[in-house]
């Protein structure tokens, strides 16, 4: 939905990122954000509406997530 | 040519949207489908199988990009503390479809077409679209087919930048009152109706 929509996302139980970001305590600053406030900003529930594939890399501000393996 | 009724033709579609959300819990994407099966050949054939990553170095890019996206001042928040655990549990996906069920999709849809030109009677081998219309538009041969080759990109890239295509936008977004939609709409309709009126002009 675009709009101004407000709560929490209907998408968080599936969200493979919204899980990601409870591995750390600064990582909640993106649930505040998109999640549990502005979710119709998220990218990835933007592409979830519109039926598109969601990568699992895709963070809600649209960027890829790039992990350096060591 | 005859055109069967279009409030048969509206009904129709409005029925697939409809039985595709309840049957799929997602919402009827022509162009993502496409999209979804390119993206196949480029995760799974061009790029090969993905190696997973450890939580730790998950969580170092992950903090990378919450620096960038909100300013290190995050990261050293006392109200935060910095504790990498493993990741919460996810729920299995609403739907994953996989590369054979959009293949059947597109299959299914040049069946609709064949079925409906048999069925209207017009089904016959072209060279060109609209016969005369077409061809004393456009013209014929090598430059048909160059403008339709041309024209096809175009949409294509049109349909990515505008992330969605004509039925997309049209038939899913303006039903759901999506201002990018809508606008999306409008201007594809409008450039069509003012493109047309052009040619007719110059004809």
């Amino acid at each position: 939905m675009t709009g101004g929509s407000e709560g929490v996302c209907p998408n968080k139980a599936t969200c493979a990122m919204y899980s990601l970001f409870t591995m750390a305590g600064t990582l909640r600053i993106w649930q505040d954000n998109y999640c549990n406030t502005a979710f119709d900003r998220c990218e990835r529930y933007k592409r979830t509406e519109r039926g598109e594939r969601v990568p699992k890399e895709l963070m809600p501000n649209g960027k890829t997530l790039t992990v350096q393996k060591k | 040519m005859t055109f069967w009724p279009f409030w048969l033709g509206g009904l129709a579609l409005a029925g697939v949207a409809i039985a595709h959300y309840f049957a799929f819990g997602t919402q009827l994407a022509v162009s993502g489908r496409m999209t979804a099966l390119v993206n196949v050949v480029r995760d799974r054939i061009l790029l090969g199988p993905a190696q997973p990553a450890s939580d730790d170095d998950l969580a170092e890019a992950l903090r990378a990009m919450t620096a960038a996206e909100f300013g290190d001042a995050v990261l050293q928040s006392p109200d935060s503390p910095e504790r990498t655990q493993a990741p919460g549990p996810v729920a299995a996906e609403r739907t994953e479809f996989l590369p054979y069920h959009h293949l059947v999709f597109f299959g299914g849809l040049a069946i609709g077409g064949f079925v409906s030109a048999y069925a209207a009677g017009t089904l016959h081998l072209t060279a060109v679209l609209r016969g005369a219309d077409f061809a004393s538009l456009i013209g014929s041969g090598p430059r048909a087919m160059a403008s339709l080759f041309v024209g096809g990109v175009l949409v294509g890239f049109g349909t990515r930048m505008a992330g969605g295509c004509t039925s997309g936008h049209g038939l899913i977004g303006v039903s759901r009152l999506s201002k990018a939609s809508l606008v999306a709409t409008m201007s594809f309709f409008g450039a069509g109706i003012a493109f047309s009126l052009l040619m007719e002009a110059i004809r």
